[in-house]
């Protein structure tokens, strides 16, 4: 047995619900309560806490909001967000300014929850904290509001040099999406360019990837499993998700599963991107460097569904880019006109490699 | 039902209307909307107008036709008959003149034939013998003017004259002349004939008296003693011809120059009368018979004329009946066009307004369903700690079942030993005994556990009559309302859609109950109040009051947002008008929301001002409603 137990910390306008929880982790935890964000944060001056799960609606102020500044005053602490709503906007400012690590409705489960928070304990006490890179974050939420013009751009700080061996891949099927990217970051970025979900499997297993920036589908296909997936294996690749399509239950697995670095809400602003991309890499540098890191974006593991019918529909990409004929196909078969077998056998090695299945 | 008209600054007067419940909204866009267009009542009346005014001008220009028609032909008319009476009145003249000079010219002959016969041997010593006799004496007597102001001979002159007469005729060698002249001119057309001399003075005549006149100022006297003959028609009732007195002839009278023979010197003067009656009446049937004729043609033309004027005016009553058929047969198919013109428009109005009235509904459903997604999602809080805590307690209550055996074992056992002591073999107890880690405590934190459930069920129980009180799908449409408990499950909803950075303050005053169609209030309510915090960018506060207001409960919500721009406020209330983004908003919020104030008798005002928030005003009427909603 440890020589402490998880010192935890609930915050909830509803006295119930933290009654609740106290009940509900008492056994297993050193629970504190608040039912606002004023007594939260003062607690919080007073210990040092491993988790802090807070509700998203509460008056005066939300709860993304208290688990930024949370972020801030007390980065050791793994931050969980408890809502009762499938608040989209909420959603989207906890991935990028809070960066909970778990998002849980109510009503919970009263057997999960307690794994999950002894979890969220055990990574906050062996994994290094990440002390957020502020400015940088702070800085890509707030010129998403700012108008884009020449101001926006001439204080753009300059992208960190790419070490050898790290690539961007994006993943998408519009080339105006591809040529924008492409303007922004400039040609010392070396970004690959993947158009559909073979495309990217075979990136992915071809080379280093540090990032990848994707959308949520490509053409009617959802991507998401591919990140869910390739972070459960691989969480040292950082990923950026942009999407037009407002799902909130999308969101939702690409936080718990994914552990998405960002979502972007299309359109968006290019000098965005580049301040996106930029703290990217910089989040991918750290997990690459310090292993240890990693267990703090541990992802809940996707189904094993997931798994099947996203090998299904690689294939099924794979197969109709090599029958069509396709320029691009090229790229998996080595000149060779007869590259169906071949290229099914390569990518779902690639498929074994990435996902381990 | 009665009709109260009520006033209100503000407000419009207005009848109260039935608080009819299926169509308030309806019912703002049916009958009570714009005044209809009645589109065949005033294309009928229009065009009916107009044909009758055409068909009114083409008949007075066809009568106008008709008299000018009438008048030219009256015109040619008078001149053929003015024609017809000139070529008679100059065929007339043109024969009397025939007639005069045929006549004259034979006295011409005939004064020749005489004076051969009779001026050499009888005449010129006759005159001769005549000439002594003075009648100077005669002459230089006075003429008097008679009544006439007409200067004629006095009495004494002409007997003067006469006296001169007698001396002639005492002439010798009278007798002989006289049976000359008789005899030659018997059985002839010449009724009279006289001699004068040179001095004028009648030598001879047939008829005796006249003899010894004086002709001095006679103009034919005068013309034919120049040389020139000069003849003269003339009608005489009663004239002494040779063979006695004749009645009613018709004389020519010609005064003839008598020439010594075989010379042109004019040595006496003759008169010589004729008797034209016969040819007169000749000429004069003639005439009459032209006449006859003219009048005749005249007759003719007239009839013609008048059946012209028949054809005329029967041609044109055929043009006005012909024109009235072509109109009513424009007019008819006109009107069937019109008519399925306006069966059309009708149709596609009551397609729109269908159209409208599914999109009301929709935008009804889509509202509803916002809250009842925020309703579902506020109920998972009492659900999540009501759930947990059972779910605990249950758990808690295992914990609790070895020691409760344990108790109801010893207290079995001490109420069936009848001594006072019981053996307890602590060794087999306390392993028994291991497994009990329960504390008192534990007992109430689970009865503390289930108090919170039961706070929870509480919390979902008042969301459910919040609900319930909401929609009141249950209740009679319409029915005595308490607006403030209204507003109170409006508000306790719409806080599950409003973000929590909007506070909502609620101010309810004393107001009485109205009748009224609730469902419906409560829609405005929700609209008002969304609005409000739609228009609320991050921090801000709906104030939500209501007071009684000279017979009106009204109701305010007034917020901090953005406020409503002058420029749009007049249109706000339009159907469709939305500032929104698609998705968000249709823009039929307000026009529902007042239709159904209208619909109440009442009506909702707005008072903004831009970037200090707007306040809207609901004022529903209290007596009036009532007693429509009763009659309703
Ligand atoms: N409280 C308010 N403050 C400022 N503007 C308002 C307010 N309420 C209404 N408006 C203006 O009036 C417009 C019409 O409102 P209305 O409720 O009819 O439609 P909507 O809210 O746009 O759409 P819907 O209600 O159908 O979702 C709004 O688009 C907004 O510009
Ligand atoms: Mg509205």
């Amino acid at each position: 047995m440890e020589a402490t137990k998880g010192r935890v910390l609930c915050v909830d306008d509803e006295p119930h619900v933290v009654r609740a929880l106290q009940w509900l982790l008492r056994k297993d935890f050193e629970v504190h309560a608040a039912t606002n964000a004023a007594d939260a944060l003062r607690l919080l001056t007073q210990f040092d806490f491993d988790v802090v799960m807070s509700d998203q609606r509460m008056p005066g102020i939300t709860g993304v909001e208290f688990l930024r500044d949370v972020r801030r005053a007390a980065p050791r602490a793994m931050r969980i967000l408890l809502t009762g709503y499938s608040d989209l906007d909420a959603m989207v400012r906890s991935v990028n300014e809070s960066e909970v690590y778990r998002f849980v409705t109510k009503p919970w489960n009263i057997r999960e929850l307690p794994l999950l928070v002894a979890e969220a304990v055990e990574i906050a006490r062996q994994a290094p904290a990440v002390v957020p890179d502020a400015d940088v974050a702070q800085e890509a939420v707030d010129s998403l509001a700012a108008p884009v013009g020449p101001g926006a751009v001439s204080h753009r700080p300059t992208l960190v040099a790419m070490r050898a061996g790290e690539s961007i891949l994006l993943i998408d099927d519009d080339e105006g999406v591809r040529r924008s990217m492409h303007d922004v970051l400039g040609a010392d970025v070396r970004v690959r360019h993947a158009g559909n979900l073979a495309e990217a499997v075979h990136a992915l297993d071809d080379g280093a990837v540090s990032v990848v920036i994707s959308d949520v589908r490509v053409g009617a296909v959802d991507v998401t499993r591919l990140i869910r997936l390739m972070k459960q294996k691989h969480p040292e690749v950082v990923t950026v998700v942009f999407s037009g399509v407002k799902d909130a239950q999308v969101v939702m697995d690409l936080i718990n599963q994914g552990q998405v670095y960002r979502f972007i809400p299309k359109p968006f602003k290019p000098g965005f991107i580049r301040l996106i991309v930029d703290s990217a890499l910089r989040r991918h540098r750290q997990l690459a460097d310090t292993p240890e890191v990693r267990r703090r974006f541990q992802v809940q593991a996707a189904g094993e569904e997931a798994k099947v019918s996203l090998l299904r529909d690689v294939e099924r990409a794979a197969l109709a880019f090599a029958g069509g004929g396709a320029p691009g196909a090229g790229a998996f078969a080595d000149g060779g006109t007869d590259a169906g077998p071949g290229l099914l056998g390569r990518l779902s090695g690639g498929f074994r490699r990435l996902f381990g299945a | 039902m009665s009709a109260v008209a009520m006033r209100l600054p503000g407000l419009a007067k207005r009848d109260a209307a039935p608080v009819d419940p299926d169509a308030a909204v309806a019912k703002a866009h049916g009958p009570s909307g714009p005044a209809k267009f009645r589109l065949i009542r005033y294309f009928a009346i229009a065009s009916l107008v107009a044909f009758a005014v055409v068909a009114g001008v083409f008949a007075v220009f066809e009568l106008k036709q008709g008299d000018f028609f009438r008048e030219v032909q009256d015109r040619e008319g008078a001149f053929f008959s003015l024609t017809q009476d000139q070529f008679v009145k100059k065929q007339e003249e043109a024969a009397l003149r025939d007639l005069l000079s045929i006549h004259e010219a034979g006295n011409v002959n005939l004064t020749r034939l005489f004076a051969n016969a009779l001026w050499e041997r009888d005449f010129a010593p006759f005159v001769a013998k005549a000439a002594p006799i003075s009648v100077d004496h005669c002459r230089a007597m006075e003429d008097v003017k008679d009544a006439k102001g007409k200067s004629a001979a006095p009495p004494e002159k002409k007997a003067c004259f006469a006296e001169v007469g007698k001396r002639i005729m005492a002439l010798p060698g009278f007798r002989e002349i006289d049976a000359k002249v008789i005899d030659s001119m018997k059985k002839t057309s010449v009724f009279k004939v006289k001699v004068f001399d040179l001095r004028g003075i009648t030598i001879y005549s047939s008829e005796h008296a006249q003899i010894g006149e004086d002709k001095l100022f006679n103009a034919g006297w005068k013309k034919a003693l120049a040389g020139t003959p000069a003849s003269e028609l003339t009608h005489r009732d009663k004239f002494s011809a040779f063979e006695g007195v004749v009645e009613n002839r018709d004389l020519i009278s010609s005064y003839l120059p008598v020439l010594a023979p075989g010379s042109n010197r004019i040595v006496g003067v003759f008169e010589v009368y004729s008797d034209v009656t016969p040819f007169l009446a000749q000429i004069r049937d003639t005439s009459r018979q032209i006449k006859v004729g003219a009048d005749a043609n005249r007759q003719k033309v007239r009839l013609v004329s008048e059946e012209n004027q028949r054809k005329v005016d029967e041609a044109a009553s055929v043009q006005v009946a012909a024109l009235l058929a072509v109109l009513a047969a424009l007019f008819g198919v006109l009107f069937v066009i019109v008519r399925r013109a306006d069966r059309i428009i009708e149709s596609q109005a009551e397609d729109r307004e269908h159209a409208h009235q599914q999109l009301a509904q929709s935008e009804k459903m889509a509202a509803l369903g916002q809250m009842v997604a925020g309703v579902a999602h506020q109920l998972n809080t009492p659900l999540g700690f009501s759930k947990n805590n059972v779910a605990l307690a249950i758990d808690q209550l295992g914990q609790f079942e070895t020691p409760v055996k344990v108790a109801c074992k010893m207290s079995e056992l001490v109420r069936s030993t009848a001594g006072d002591r019981i053996v307890l073999d602590v060794g087999r107890a306390r392993a028994q005994l291991e497994g009990i880690n329960a504390s008192a405590d534990d007992v109430v934190a689970v009865r503390e556990m289930l108090g919170d459930v039961l706070t929870g069920i509480d919390q979902m129980s008042e969301l459910v009559v919040h609900m319930r009180d909401f929609t009141r799908l249950d209740r009679a449409r319409v029915s005595e309302f308490d607006v403030n408990e209204g507003l109170k499950s409006v508000v306790y909803l719409a806080r599950s859609v409003i973000p929590n950075s909007v506070e909502v303050t609620e101010a309810y005053g004393p107001i009485p109950q109205i009748v009224c169609t609730p469902s419906q209030l409560n829609q405005i309510f929700l609209n008002l109040i969304i609005n409000a915090s739609q228009a609320i960018e991050g921090d801000g506060r709906i104030t939500v009051s209501t007071r009684e207001e000279r017979g009106f409960v009204r109701i305010d919500v007034a917020d901090t947002g953005s406020g409503i721009d002058p420029a749009i406020a007049e249109r706000i209330f339009e159907p469709y008008f939305t500032t929104k983004p698609e998705g968000v908003g249709t823009g039929l919020g307000l026009n529902i929301a007042r239709d159904i104030a209208r619909a109440h008798g009442g009506d909702i005002t707005v008072d903004s001002a831009p970037g200090h928030g707007a306040t809207f005003s609901v004022f529903l009427p209290i007596g009036s409603a009532a007693e429509a909603g009763r009659a309703a």
